[in-house]
């Protein structure tokens, strides 16, 4: 269990990236939804460590962890948004070394560790390999690896699924899914397939805080009968856009289908969809926009 | 088009602090040339006035020379800057010519390189207008050797060394290459010109060395005083050949650059591996496999395991890298030349005794040791954080002291390996030419009393690297601690108490050894060895961990870590607080 408390953070450039976010993360995935910019790694790297709060607490399991960072970093597993690798070394050698930082300085049994993390993460067969040749997917794995080293309690992913083609996301949302079981896993994205695939629990985080903490179901569920579907012309949109709450607008052919949000019918040519969550995850961004819309 | 992509590079130029810190540096070293009153340089002595024409000729000549390296950084950064920033390809698709767009570069970095040395012009002039001259030994200002010192020597020294640098760049598109080729271009000519010295036929000399400072030389060698100060030499005989073949050269550089140019492959590519392009693995579901539970360690013998490895690792991930590679060869062959030269001087033949040996070994590998420490300072301190592995390793519960313990031990094996490799290569001389007398112990002790001082130095790389925060602004530091290092020797500052690793003399003699003289030598390298620690508790405990580097956020770090019953650890930065709150205190912790 994992409890946030108040965590606020301000950059020396004024930005406020943590606004007083209050979370609570029980064991399994949990899913961290938000656009770019948002937040979310700032929070992430605050749990990680690897940076410091202005205010606020983080506690995992009754272990302060901003300020026991040491003891919190043996509990913890971490990838990195931008994960990098040593083009030079193979795969094998890296995770070893890996290994040893992190705490595992027997031989043997880190012989046997290395070893079972690249079976889990599929990635034996390429142990010899040099970790510049691997694909992003592969480098991703390999990061998973390197975070599950010594039964982590948490384990916080930032982004993984970012740049990596279906078929490997795949691959990684079931390796995430496999491990999710027993220990608490933040996951962070901006891609709401992920979260829907995966996360018993969520939360949307925008302009640094929290907008909306659930089960995905259930704040679907709220939408129920309030999202509306309609083709459009590109020259209606502005005129909807202004009387009606657009929660997004995409091209089906070449035409605009725009989903609103309205808790009654909201005129002729719309239709009645089944929600999900990416409705909750537009309404909730929409609803932080409309007071500025509102004072324009 | 060209005229646009020139402004273009101008106001970039202008802009970027870095051109602006080289241009005052270079104006600082003029000024100091001319200024200064107790050093002279180019030869203004005796009845030669300080700014005669003969010397701000052999000056500016001699500083255009200097300038290669740091004229590098310019040209190789400017050619380079699309591939790096990633906005070649924005460039690429535009209809512009390929030749506006390489003179365009070319030409940005070529100006840049012309604007320091006229700020170096800028400083020699000025310098020579300082009221505490005395007046009887300056003469009117030599307005028209400067400008023959620039069209003569200066502007085709630089479009040499900057053709030449282009060429580098645009054929490897690697920063990393291009600064070995220029170390490498400057090792050679200093190796020519050391070999051409002792030649009877001067003109050979005169013709190779690109900077024409030979041949200039050659010209002025019998002038009287008089003629020094007024006269210019002629642009005629040796000097024209000089110039004239060192401009085809630099001619040929360009169109090879040119050539080789390409907007659709990464560079060129030497040798080209066998990829083996298995296929990633197919299995969409994560094998199960039961990990086996282990406990993760943090006690001090598991510290002590990290800090091997980390060393370990760090030794061997540059040890076989090609920049290290190519310093050690460099080394090894300036070391055979010198072997080669010094055997036979005066006409005497010389028995390669191993005293002789050891004194060439260190001083052909001097220069590189000093690169290398300088270099891999940076590397390694920053290895983690360039490969964007560091999120990860700063959340792994090792101690700070780990990976700073690893990386300066490494630093140090890089150290010892070249000075082995070194010593290897001066027996297997010693052999080759029939001497059999090796002193092995001799070997062991002589390299243990060369390496102490470029361990101090590597301590004082690393410091600096640490507590910049910015590996760039690191080897900035350290350079501007070599130059002003050089700089207290021509003033005089030179008691070993405050020059960082200085030492006593160890003259060594074949009948009584190194004699009384190694007492005082130990007790100097144990004195600066005592400051180097206080350095490394310093580096230890600023060490940068986590996202931000701002400096604020380390003190802070370490304050909380003095809260959590760590005092003992952290007496620098107590230090630091309480020398800041003392308002005029300035001792350093050791001295």
């Amino acid at each position: 269990m994992l409890e946030i408390r108040d965590l606020s953070k301000t950059y020396a450039n004024g930005v406020q990236a943590l606004k007083s976010v209050s979370l609570d993360i029980p064991k399994g995935m949990f899913g961290l939804l938000g656009p770019n910019g948002a937040g979310k790694s700032t929070l992430m790297r605050t749990i990680a460590t690897l940076q410091d709060a202005d205010s606020g607490s983080v506690h995992l399991d009754g272990l302060d962890v901003l300020v026991e960072k040491d003891e919190a970093r043996r509990r913890l597993g971490y990838l990195p948004q931008e994960f990098g690798v040593y083009p030079k070394v193979r795969a094998e050698d890296m995770l070893d070394h890996f290994a040893i930082l992190k705490g595992v300085v027997d031989r043997k049994q880190r012989k046997e560790v290395v070893q079972g993390l690249l079976r889990q993460v599929n990635l034996w067969d390429a142990r010899a390999r040099k970790l510049g040749g691997f694909s992003g997917g592969m480098r991703q794995r390999f990061g998973i690896a390197q975070a599950l080293i010594g039964q982590p309690s948490l384990i916080i992913v930032d982004e993984p699924t970012a740049g990596l083609d279906p078929e490997e996301r795949n691959r990684f949302l079931n390796l995430l899914a496999e491990i999710g079981e027993k220990v608490v896993v933040i996951l962070s994205t901006h891609i709401v397939e992920d979260v829907t695939d995966l996360c018993p629990r969520m939360a949307i985080i925008a302009g640094g805080q929290v907008r909306l903490t659930g089960e995905p179901h259930e704040t679907i569920r709220s939408l129920d009968g309030r999202v509306w579907r309609k083709t459009v012309r590109k020259q209606e949109l502005e005129a909807i856009q202004a009387t009606h709450v657009v929660l997004s607008t995409r091209l089906v052919g070449g035409q605009p289908v725009i989903h609103v949000l309205s808790d009654a019918y909201p005129g002729d040519g719309f239709e009645a969809v089944a929600p999900d969550l990416e409705d909750v995850y537009f309404g909730e961004l929409r609803r932080q926009a409309a007071p500025v819309a509102a004072a324009a | 088009m060209l005229g646009h992509l020139l402004r273009f590079e101008r106001r970039l130029l202008l802009g970027s602090g870095l051109f602006w810190i080289v241009a005052l540096v270079y104006g600082a070293i003029g000024f100091g040339a001319m200024a200064s009153d107790n050093v002279s340089f180019g030869g203004g002595v005796g009845n030669v006035l300080r700014n005669a024409p003969a010397v701000v000729v052999t000056l500016l000549g001699a500083f255009s020379v200097i300038s290669v390296l740091l004229a590098t950084i310019f040209v190789g950064g400017i050619a380079l800057r699309d591939f790096e920033q990633r906005t070649a390809e924005l460039f690429f698709v535009t209809p512009m010519k390929k030749r506006d767009y390489l003179l365009g570069r070319f030409g940005g970095g070529l100006l840049a390189a012309i604007g320091i040395m006229l700020m170096l012009a800028l400083g020699l002039w000025v310098g020579s207008m300082m009221p505490w001259l005395d007046a009887t030994r300056l003469g009117p200002t030599p307005w028209t050797a400067y400008l023959w010192s620039f069209v003569v020597l200066v502007i085709p020294n630089l479009l040499f060394v900057s053709a030449l640098m282009f060429l580098l760049a645009t054929a490897t598109r690697s920063m990393l290459y291009t600064y070995l080729g220029a170390i490498a271009f400057f090792v050679l000519w200093q190796m020519s010109d050391f070999l051409t010295r002792d030649l009877d036929s001067r003109w050979i000399a005169a013709l190779v060395d690109p900077s024409g400072s030979n041949a200039i030389y050659d010209h002025m060698r019998y002038w009287s005083s008089a003629e020094l100060n007024s006269r210019l030499p002629e642009l005629t005989g040796l000097l024209l050949a000089n110039r004239a073949l060192w401009l085809g050269i630099t001619a040929l550089l360009l169109i090879g650059a040119f050539a080789l140019f390409r907007v659709d492959r990464e560079g060129l590519v030497l040798r080209r591996r066998k990829q083996a392009e298995a296929a990633a693995p197919a299995a969409s579901t994560a094998a199960r496999v039961p990990l086996v539970p282990v406990a993760l360690r943090t006690d001090r013998a598991a510290q002590w395991k990290q800090y091997l490895h980390q060393a370990a690792f760090d030794l061997r991930g540059a040890v076989t890298g090609a920049p290290f590679i190519v310093m050690l060869l460099l080394g090894l062959l300036l070391t055979f030349s010198v072997l080669k030269f010094s055997g036979v001087m005066y006409g005497t033949e010389l028995y390669p005794v191993t005293r002789q040996m050891l004194s060439t070994l260190s001083g052909s590998l001097n220069l590189f040791l000093v690169i290398v420490v300088t270099f891999y300072a940076g590397e390694l301190i920053w290895r983690e954080r360039s490969m964007r592995v560091s999120e990860a390793t700063d959340a792994f519960p090792a101690p700070n002291w780990v990976p700073l313990a690893g990386k300066l031990t490494a630093l140090l094996g890089l150290i010892v390996v070249l000075f082995a490799a070194g010593a290897l290569f001066t027996i297997g001389y010693q052999i080759a030419s029939g001497y059999t007398t090796i002193e092995p112990m001799l070997y062991v002790k002589g390299i243990a009393l060369e390496i102490v001082p470029f361990v101090l130095m590597a301590v004082l790389a690393v410091f600096l690297q640490v507590v910049s925060g910015n590996k760039f602004v690191g080897y900035l530091l350290m350079i501007v601690y070599l130059v002003s290092r050089f700089a207290m020797t021509m003033y005089d500052f030179d008691h070993l108490l405050y020059r960082y690793g200085g030492a006593s003399r160890t003259p060594y003699s074949d009948m009584n050894g190194y004699g009384h003289f190694i007492g005082p030598h130990l007790w100097f390298r144990a004195y600066w060895a005592a400051f180097a620690v206080a350095l490394l508790a310093l580096a230890a405990a600023f060490w940068p961990r986590g996202t931000s580097l701002a400096f604020r956020d380390r003190v802070r770090e370490r304050a909380r870590g003095c809260a959590a019953d760590r005092a003992a650890s952290c007496w620098p930065a107590v230090w630091s607080r309480s020398s800041r709150s003392a308002a005029g205190s300035s001792t350093t912790p050791m001295c």
